[in-house]
């Protein structure tokens, strides 16, 4: 495998989503990942991501007929997303220490690194920790990420500074799928 | 308030303790103890989570990847999931 691949959350859900306009070429950027064509990573904070989608998407929900409760499907869907074949986790990461004179915070590695994003892009926080968690698996984890593959707007808005910032290329699920 | 406890350590445990506590590291067999339980129960937040995240997974059915999708369409219809997952991070 020579192509490896960060997913951000959305692109994992929209595999799941007939009516988002990528699903096709997500659900076909999912079956390449899980027939060991490509190789992908995504980062923890995808799981805490999707739980809350759902739950979100849940309380709009107005089909009465459905069976399954709100934890149910949850549940289906984070059981579901754990078990993709190929697919890693990215840890928030090992501790790192800030100094500010004598007061010393230990965070994340990946916090460290979403903080200095945010304070070149003005990104928002979870996209900042996403673009910090594919540096992470990049740098730390020794997992050469090529593509970060997204459909948040913001994100894609400012591929030219991430790319500047990571040396990833952002696209979208239509781009890699060709 | 403290609390005093007896514990049992194998000699080559109780070697080591001291070694730390000779080079300096500690003050005390006490103090090296006290530190090295703490910096464990710190290290390791798991012994005081839930198992909120097991049950939900031992609770919800096994569905196909087809059945998936049907789901999807159902729970998802009329809304973006691209939006939907950036109107969390606002």
């Amino acid at each position: 495998m020579s192509i490896r691949l960060y997913l951000d959350t959305n692109v994992i859900l929209s595999r799941y989503a007939p009516d988002e306009p990528q699903h096709v070429e997500a659900k076909k950027l999912l079956e390449e990942i899980e027939g060991g064509k490509l190789a992908a990573v995504t980062s923890v904070l995808t799981l805490v991501e999707v739980v809350s989608t759902i739950t979100r998407a849940y309380e709009r929900f107005t089909d009465k007929t459905e069976s399954l409760k709100r934890e149910e499907i949850t549940g289906i869907f984070l059981r579901r997303i754990m078990k993709i074949r190929n697919l890693d986790f990215i840890p928030v990461g090992g501790e790192v220490s800030i100094k500010v004179e004598e007061r010393s915070v230990k965070l994340p590695a990946s916090f460290a690194i979403a903080l200095e994003i945010g304070s070149k892009t003005g990104g928002k926080t979870l996209d900042n920790l996403h673009i910090a968690a594919a540096f992470v698996a990049s740098r730390i984890y020794d997992h050469k990420i090529d593509y970060f593959v997204t459909l948040d707007e913001d994100i894609l808005r400012h591929q030219g500074e991430i790319k500047e910032l990571i040396e990833i290329k952002v696209i979208t699920p239509a781009e890699i799928i060709k | 308030m403290e609390d005093v406890i007896t514990s049992r350590f194998s000699k080559e445990l109780v070697k080591k303790v001291d070694q730390a506590v000779s080079r300096g590291y500690f003050r005390s067999r006490s103090e090296a103890l006290r530190s090295i339980v703490e910096e464990y129960l710190t290290e390791h937040p798991e012994l005081f989570l839930g198992e909120g995240t097991q049950e939900l997974l031992a609770k919800a059915p096994v569905l196909s990847d087809e059945a998936l999708e049907r789901l999807g369409s159902r729970l998802f219809k009329g809304m973006s999931v691209a939006n939907l997952v950036a109107e969390g991070r606002r």
